[in-house]
C-alpha cells in the first residue's frame, strides 16, 4: 500500500510568501525546508487544518527571532544612514541659520588659513630638512682662517680650495665633501631664461653621494666629474627644474648658460635635497651643483676670454706703449690666472659624514691633526692661531631661528583659540535656541551620546567647511607673503609639502573638535524635565551655562588683547626699525664690489695704498658719485664682533680717511685720521660715543691708549688682522654711534686706519639716488646678443645697499668687468679695474 | 565561552539536541520537545535558542548533505560541544544535590 507521498503536501502559498519577505539570508533555505517537512508531519500526524495553524505560528516566530536577531546586531549601513542623517539634519541647521553659520566657516577659515600660511613658511625656512641623509652625523668642519689665501675673502670658517686638496685625504674619521658657492645670469636652453642671478654650488665629485642626495631623473654628480679635464656637467635643483625649466624630463643632457659658461645637465636633484648648512641663515637651495673642477674649468674659460677682450680693446686704441710697468703687470697676472692652475683658490665650506663608531671628539682631533699637518708651511694670512671646530648641520639647534619660530607658531595657536572660542560660543548660543528641539528628542528616546553625536557632527562639518575655505585662502595667501618677505621663489620652496597637508588637516579637526565640544557637551546634559516644563534655558544648574559663557568669552577677549598687543609692539618695533638713527645716511650709498686681492699680491703697503687712491679716484669720477671710500666690512654684511677685556662685544672696523665724511658719520670730539696716518698705518683709532662712555665713563678718552678699552695690545710679531690691536694705540676722536648689524645694534665700534693687508669694499655716496647710478651700470654691455647679464647688479633697500659694478664706461671695459664680475674672482676683477684705468 | 548561563528552555534544548544523536536539526529537536514537555513549541523559539547556545559556544552545527526529501535543501545538524556537556552535567549536579536535601529532610 502506498502512502500520499509527502512531497504533496505543501504548505498554504500565502504562508510560504510571508516567511520568504522574513529575509532570512542565509539560512532561507534551511528555515524552509524545516517549517516544510515540520508540516508534511503534521499534515500526516494531524491534520491539514491544524497544520496549516502550526505553520502561520511558526512563520511567525521565526520572523520575530529574525526581528530581534537584525536588531541585535546594527549593520554598517545602519550606521551610515544615522550618520548621513546626522549630516542632512545639520545642513538643514546651517540653512536656518545662514548668516551666523556663515560668519563662523569665514571667521576660523580665515583663521586656518593664516594659520596654514605661516605654517607652510615656517615649514619652508625652518622646519624643512637640508635633504641630507641621516644629518646627526654630518658635520661642517670649520677652521678659524684659511691656510692659504683665497680668491675672495672668505667667512669665518671656509677653507681654501687648496687646503681642502691636501687636507681631505689626511682625514681619515669622515668622508669630507667641499662646496663653495659661486653664481651668474642663467640662460637655458633654446636662449631661454630671464637673465636672472642664480646660486650654483661647486662640489667636490663624492658630494651627493656622501650626503645621500638623490636624483630624480638622470644621475647625481660623481667623482669622475670632478676630475681635470671632464665635460661641465650640473645637476639641478627640483625647484629650479620647476620653475625654470619647466619640469621637462627631457632636459637631461641639455645645455644651459651660467655667467655664459655652458653646462650640460645630467639630473635633476630630488626635491627637498638642498645640502647641510653651518648657518643660521635661510636654507636656500642652489640653482645649480656644479663640479670644483667644473667650476675651475669655466673660470678658465672666463679668464681667457677676459685677456683676449683686453688684449683687443687695448689694441684697438693702441693704447698698449703707453702702459706703465704696474699696468703690464696687471696684464701678465691676468695672462698667468690664465695659464696657471693655482691661480683659481676660492674660499670652500668643509663638510664631513663621520665614519662608523667615530665620535666627534676623534674626529675634531683627527681634523686638526690633519690641518695642523698640511698647512704647517702656511703662515695664516691675518695672523690668528689655526684651529679646527667641527659644526652641527642640524638646525633645531639654532637657537635665535627656534625663539623666531616659537614666536610664529605661539601667534598661530592665539589667532586660532580666538577663532575656536569665537564658534564654541556661537554653536552653544545655537544650542541654548535649540533646547526644546533637543529635549524632544530626548524624550522620545534619543540617547544623549546620540545627541551630542550630532552636534558634533554640526561642528566637525562647520569646521569641515572652514577647513577647505581656509586651504583655499591658503594657497593664495603663501605666494603672496612669500613675495612679501622677499623669500626668492626660485630657491625657496614655499609650496606644501605632507607636513602642511597634515598640519592643515589636523588644524581643521582640532578646531572642530575644539569649538564643538563644549556646546555639544551642553547639548547632552540639558535638563530634560526643566526645558520641557519652559523652566530654564539649559543645564542642570542655572549658572553653569553662563559662567561657561563668561568663561569663553573672556578666554576670547584675552586672547585678542594678546594679539593686538603682541600686533601693536611688532607694528612699532617695524616703524622704530624703519626710523631709527643708524648713524648714517644709507639712502645715498651704494657699495661696489672691488678691491679684493690686492692685498695678497706681495705688494708693498705703499703700492698697494697708491692702487687704492686711484681706485677711489677712478668711482669719484662716475657721475653722480660724491664720494668713495675703502671700509674693511660693509655695515649689515656681517659686522664682526669681538669681546673686549670685561667681555662686552666691541666692532672693529678699518677705513680710509674720507669714511666718516662719505657715509655721513658725525664726529663729536677731537679728530679722525687723515690720508697720511692711514698710509703710514699710524697707531691711532677713533671710538664710538658708547665706547667712550663705556670704557672711559666722565673722563676724557681723547689721547688715551685703548688698551683701556681693548685690553692688553698685541705682542710685537703678531701679523694682526681682524683680531688686531696695534700696541701704542691712542684714541684721537669719538664719533657718533652707528648701528651696522641688525642684532647687535648697541655694540660700539672702534675705527682703526685701513692696514694695507686688510681686505676692503668700496662705499659709494651719490648725489641722487644711487638706484638711479644703479640703473645707469645696469645697462647691458653691447656686442653679445642674446646673453643677458642683468643679474650683475642687484638693488637693495637701504638696509641691504646695492651693489654696482662701477662706472658706465666703454663698451669693452664694461665687458671686462662684467665678465670678471660674473665668477668668484677678486683678483681678475681688480686687474681689470687697473687695466680699465690705463686704457680710459 | 562566551556566555555561562544556561536558561531552561536552552537546557531542555541542550539535553533534546544531545538525545537525538546524529540526526540533531531543527525539525526532530523541535518534535522531541513537544513530545517530552507536552506543550507547544515554536520553531522560531527553537532557532533563536540554538542561535544563542552556538554563541555561547555549548553547540555547534554544520551542513548535512543535501536530501531529495527536502527538495535538495541541506540540514543544519546541530551536535553539543564539551563545553555544552560540562554545563549540562554541572546543571544536574546542582539539581541532584538539591534533590538530595529536599529528600532528607
Amino acid at each position: 500500500m502506498r502512502h500520499t507521498p509527502l512531497r504533496e503536501a505543501r504548505p498554504p502559498a500565502l504562508g510560504r510568501w510571508w516567511l520568504r519577505r522574513g529575509r532570512l539570508g542565509a539560512r532561507q533555505d534551511e528555515i524552509e525546508a524545516d517549517l516544510d517537512e515540520l508540516f508534511r508531519r503534521r499534515v500526516r500526524a494531524q491534520g491539514r487544518v491544524l497544520a496549516t495553524w502550526r505553520y502561520y505560528l511558526d512563520v511567525s516566530s521565526v520572523r520575530r527571532w529574525q526581528r530581534g536577531r537584525a536588531a541585535a546586531t546594527p549593520r554598517r549601513w545602519a550606521q551610515t544612514s544615522t550618520m548621513i542623517q546626522d549630516v542632512v539634519f545639520a545642513c538643514r541647521l546651517f540653512r536656518r541659520q545662514p548668516l551666523s553659520m556663515t560668519f563662523a566657516i569665514v571667521g576660523l577659515a580665515l583663521a586656518i588659513g593664516v594659520a596654514t600660511a605661516v605654517f607652510s613658511i615656517v615649514n619652508a625656512i625652518a622646519f624643512r630638512g637640508s635633504g641630507v641623509a641621516d644629518p646627526a652625523s654630518v658635520v661642517s668642519i670649520l677652521a678659524t682662517v684659511p691656510a692659504r689665501a683665497t680668491n675672495t675673502t672668505p667667512t669665518m670658517g671656509d677653507w681654501a680650495y687648496t687646503d681642502y686638496l691636501d687636507i681631505s685625504p689626511a682625514m681619515t674619521t669622515m668622508e669630507v665633501v667641499a662646496r663653495t658657492n659661486v653664481s651668474g645670469a642663467f640662460r637655458g636652453p633654446d636662449d631661454t631664461g630671464n637673465g636672472a642671478r642664480v646660486g650654483v654650488s661647486a662640489v667636490s665629485g663624492n658630494y651627493f653621494a656622501v650626503l645621500g642626495g638623490r636624483t630624480i631623473v638622470g644621475r647625481p654628480l660623481t667623482v669622475d666629474d670632478d676630475v681635470d679635464g671632464a665635460p661641465a656637467v650640473a645637476v639641478t635643483s627640483y625647484r629650479f627644474w620647476q620653475t625654470q625649466l619647466r619640469g621637462d624630463r627631457a632636459v637631461i643632457g641639455r645645455r644651459i648658460w651660467i655667467a655664459d659658461e655652458p653646462f650640460t645637465i645630467v639630473g635633476v636633484a630630488a626635491r627637498g635635497f638642498v645640502g647641510p648648512s653651518s648657518t643660521s641663515r635661510l636654507i636656500t637651495a642652489p640653482a645649480l651643483w656644479t663640479t670644483l673642477q667644473g667650476a675651475r674649468n669655466a673660470a678658465r674659460a672666463r679668464n681667457t676670454a677676459d685677456l683676449r677682450t683686453a688684449h683687443a680693446s687695448i689694441d684697438a686704441r693702441g693704447a698698449r706703449p703707453q702702459l706703465d710697468a704696474s699696468d703690464r703687470e696687471a696684464l701678465g697676472l691676468l695672462e698667468t690666472n690664465v695659464s696657471t692652475t693655482p691661480a683659481w683658490n676660492p674660499p670652500v665650506q668643509l663638510f664631513g659624514r663621520l665614519r662608523q663608531g667615530v665620535t666627534p671628539h676623534q674626529a675634531r682631533a683627527n681634523a686638526m691633526a690633519a690641518a695642523v699637518g698640511v698647512t704647517a708651511g702656511y703662515p695664516t694670512p691675518i695672523g690668528q692661531p689655526f684651529a679646527v671646530t667641527l659644526g652641527t648641520i642640524d638646525r633645531s639647534a639654532d637657537g635665535d631661528l627656534m625663539v623666531v619660530v616659537s614666536i610664529l607658531l605661539t601667534t598661530v595657536a592665539l589667532i586660532m583659540l580666538v577663532a575656536c572660542a569665537n564658534v564654541a560660543n556661537l554653536l552653544l548660543a545655537t544650542v541654548i535656541r535649540r533646547r526644546h528641539e533637543i529635549s524632544t528628542r530626548l524624550a522620545l528616546g534619543a540617547s544623549r551620546a546620540r545627541v551630542v553625536r550630532q552636534l558634533m557632527t554640526e561642528s566637525l562639518l562647520l569646521g569641515l567647511a572652514a577647513g577647505v575655505l581656509g586651504w583655499l585662502l591658503a594657497i593664495w595667501l603663501v605666494p603672496v607673503a612669500a613675495a612679501r618677505l622677499q623669500l626668492p621663489s626660485d630657491l625657496v620652496d614655499v609650496s606644501p609639502d605632507w607636513l602642511v597637508y597634515v598640519f592643515a588637516a589636523a588644524l581643521t579637526v582640532a578646531a572642530s573638535v575644539t569649538a564643538g565640544l563644549t556646546p555639544a557637551w551642553r547639548g547632552g546634559r540639558l535638563a530634560l524635565v526643566s526645558v520641557m516644563k519652559g523652566d530654564r534655558a539649559i543645564g542642570q544648574s542655572p549658572g553653569r551655562t553662563g559662567r561657561l559663557r563668561t568663561t569663553l568669552v573672556a578666554g576670547q577677549a584675552a586672547a585678542s588683547t594678546l594679539l593686538l598687543v603682541t600686533t601693536a609692539l611688532f607694528v612699532r618695533s617695524l616703524v622704530n626699525a624703519s626710523t631709527i638713527d643708524i648713524g648714517f645716511d644709507t639712502g645715498r650709498l651704494m657699495v661696489v664690489q672691488a678691491e679684493q686681492g690686492v692685498e695678497r699680491r706681495g705688494w708693498d703697503a705703499n703700492r698697494i695704498h697708491a692702487f687704492r687712491d686711484a681706485v677711489l679716484s677712478h668711482v669719484e669720477q662716475v657721475p653722480g658719485v660724491a664720494g668713495a671710500t675703502l671700509v674693511e666690512r660693509v655695515p649689515f654684511s656681517g659686522v664682526v664682533n669681538r669681546p673686549m677685556p670685561n667681555g662686552e662685544p666691541v666692532t672693529r672696523q678699518e677705513t680710509t680717511a674720507d669714511y666718516f665724511e662719505t657715509v655721513g658719520v658725525r664726529v663729536l670730539r677731537g679728530r679722525t685720521y687723515t690720508p697720511d696716518e692711514v698710509r703710514a698705518g699710524a697707531p691711532v683709532a677713533v671710538i664710538s660715543a658708547r665706547l667712550a662712555q663705556r670704557a672711559w665713563g666722565s673722563d676724557d678718552p681723547i689721547g688715551s691708549s685703548m688698551e683701556r678699552a681693548w685690553g692688553m695690545a698685541d705682542l710685537p710679531g703678531d701679523r694682526g688682522g681682524i683680531m688686531r690691536r696695534p700696541a701704542g694705540t691712542r684714541v684721537i676722536g669719538v664719533v657718533a654711534d652707528t648701528v651696522t648689524s641688525v642684532r647687535h645694534a648697541d655694540v660700539p665700534t672702534i675705527y682703526l686706519p685701513l692696514a694695507a693687508s686688510t681686505p676692503a669694499a668700496v662705499i659709494v655716496a651719490t648725489t641722487g639716488n644711487p638706484h638711479e647710478a644703479a640703473s645707469r651700470a645696469e645697462r647691458r654691455p653691447p656686442g653679445q646678443p642674446g646673453r643677458r647679464s642683468r643679474g650683475d647688479v642687484r638693488r637693495g633697500s637701504a638696509a641691504a645697499p646695492a651693489r654696482a659694478p662701477g662706472r658706465p664706461g666703454r663698451a669693452g671695459d664694461q665687458h671686462w668687468t662684467h665678465r670678471a664680475r660674473t665668477g668668484a674672482h677678486g683678483t681678475v676683477r681688480h686687474d681689470v679695474v687697473r687695466c680699465r684705468a690705463a686704457v680710459a | 565561552v562566551r556566555g555561562d548561563k544556561l536558561g531552561e528552555f536552552e537546557e531542555l534544548l541542550l539535553l533534546a539536541v544531545r538525545a537525538s544523536g546524529d540526526e540533531s536539526y531543527g525539525v526532530p529537536v523541535q518534535e522531541y520537545l513537544e513530545r517530552v514537555t507536552g506543550r507547544a513549541i515554536a520553531m522560531g523559539a527553537v532557532y533563536a535558542a540554538l542561535d544563542r547556545l552556538e554563541h555561547k559556544g555549548f553547540v555547534r552545527s554544520a551542513f548535512g548533505p543535501a536530501t531529495p526529501e527536502r527538495g535538495g535543501k541541506r540540514k543544519r545538524l546541530f551536535s553539543v560541544t564539551p563545553a555544552g556537556m560540562k554545563m549540562l552535567r554541572d546543571v544536574r549536579r546542582v539539581r541532584d544535590r538539591l534533590w538530595r536535601t529536599i529528600e532528607q529532610a
